[in-house]
């Protein structure tokens, strides 16, 4: 059925993107179900995207530069021009006129952004950071997969974000598991909230930063298992890798 | 208003009715967004949008196009200048807009290079146990919609739209045949979609 089809495109769009046969086929249905919003599908994934993920990495400044300086070039809008009319090609020379003025005025603003190293210094230097150092987290039923790892993490409440620091944590292929920091607060285990979901480098330090959408209330432990690609929403613990039990100083 | 506009802190214009007032007759006072002002070209917008969205496009770019983030972030934000016009405020957030925008093409750069599977280092955020209620927006309504789905539908979802697995991919690492996976994943983001417009979509859902 042709509208079936039509949602499955548009799914197959959301996730993996379509061939240009698929897109034709897609435009042809389009146009016969007008009252399907193209972008419901996309939309969802964007947003589910959303939930899943936390916590988005700083771009790396030079990276901000150089959008900046590409964005200055307007470069972007030729692909739009080429289906609009001589009212539209003056709209956008003019819309890029202000964009190159726009960006010209900001660029010189432009500040590098710290490093993850350097902003962990940033908060370890902070009074109210707790810190504390990984252990084997094992016991009579449950050992830990992962012997001899080592690190610290650091963690500070009122600004709900921390670090962790890990060297021996072997590599993992994301696509069959993932490591992922809990940490458990005032609430108990119970309520353990999830607080980052990693790959480790294998060699030398790794420092990834914590930054738990959910609001922490006076966290006091932190604990990292090995679970299912893209993490999971609540964890049976069994898959032990290392725990902390930050403090003041 | 619909659902998608839970959260938003508007201000109000409130204006007294002409006799015997008793209640307030107000009006939102929505400010331009980021993306509209970008699409209007004013000129500061472009610094703020930039300022506002690059961690979320680079760590789209980083999970999604793992081997050419740096690329891949300039080309996503090329694309959401390009597209800032479509955005409508009543439709969905700005966030949820970006990411869908930088999504795509993304998804697109990372066909047309014959993707493989992601490798790269992560640090994601997972809600627990009960997300809803701490996130906003589409984000918490999608959280709440994940948790209603069966395991291997969540399973699917995530690996699809998370991962950047190909429907394939997925069906070898689940053992699923390849058109349960694409039901699983239709049907998951039909839910999805359902709960952020609050009505039924009709069809695809067989």
């Amino acid at each position: 059925m042709s509208r079936d089809r039509l949602w499955e495109l548009l799914a197959d769009r959301a996730t993996q993107g379509l061939s240009e046969s698929e897109a034709r086929e897609l435009d042809t249905l389009l146009a016969q179900y007008p009252d399907i919003d193209p972008d419901s599908m996309d939309l969802a994934a964007a947003a589910v995207d959303l939930a899943i993920a936390a916590g988005a990495e700083p771009m790396p400044a030079l990276l901000k530069s150089r959008i900046a300086a590409t964005l200055d070039d307007a470069p972007a809008p030729v692909a739009v021009i080429g289906r609009r009319s001589i009212a539209g090609y003056i709209g956008w020379a003019v819309a890029a006129a202000c964009l190159a003025i726009a960006i010209g005025a900001w660029w010189p603003s432009f500040k590098p952004s710290p490093s993850l190293a350097e902003q962990r210094q940033s908060l370890l230097s902070r009074a109210d950071t707790i810190k504390g150092p990984w252990g084997e987290w094992s016991d009579e039923s449950v050992k830990s997969e992962v012997p001899g790892v080592r690190g610290e993490v650091i963690w500070n409440e009122s600004e709900q974000r921390g670090f962790m620091t890990f060297t021996g944590l072997p590599a993992k292929d994301p696509s069959k598991e993932v490591y992922q920091l809990w940490i458990i607060d005032e609430r108990g285990m119970g309520q353990r909230i999830s607080g980052a979901i990693f790959d480790a480098a294998g060699t030398g330090e790794v420092i990834v930063p914590i930054s738990p959408r959910i609001k922490t209330k006076n966290a006091a432990a932190f604990a990292v298992t090995i679970e299912e690609p893209g993490g999971t929403w609540v964890s049976d613990m069994k898959r032990r890798v290392v725990i902390a039990l930050p403090k003041k100083g | 208003m619909p659902a998608l506009a839970k959260g938003r802190k508007d201000k109000y214009h409130c204006r007294r009715p002409r006799r015997r007032a008793v209640v307030r007759e107000c009006q939102p006072i929505v400010p331009p967004t980021v993306l509209q002002r970008v699409a209007s070209g004013d000129q500061a917008a472009m610094r703020e949008c930039l300022d506002q969205y690059s961690g979320l496009v680079w760590s789209l770019a980083r999970r999604l196009c793992p081997a050419e983030a740096e690329d891949a972030a300039q080309d996503a934000f090329i694309a959401l200048w390009k597209s800032a016009a479509r955005f409508d405020p009543s439709v969905a957030s700005e966030s949820t807009f970006v990411a869908m925008i930088a999504r795509r093409r993304l998804i697109d750069r990372a066909r047309s290079r014959a993707r493989a599977p992601q490798s790269a280092a992560l640090s994601e955020a997972l809600p627990a146990e009960t997300p809803a209620d701490d996130l906003r927006d589409e984000a918490a309504i999608a959280a709440r919609a994940i948790n209603q789905l069966s395991p291997d539908q969540q399973r699917a979802v995530k690996l699809s739209v998370y991962r950047g697995l190909s429907h394939e991919q997925i069906a070898q690492a689940t053992g699923l045949p390849l058109g349960t996976v694409k039901t699983h994943i239709r049907r998951g983001l039909i839910r999805v979609r359902e709960l952020l417009e609050g009505t039924t979509l009709q069809g695809g859902a067989a």
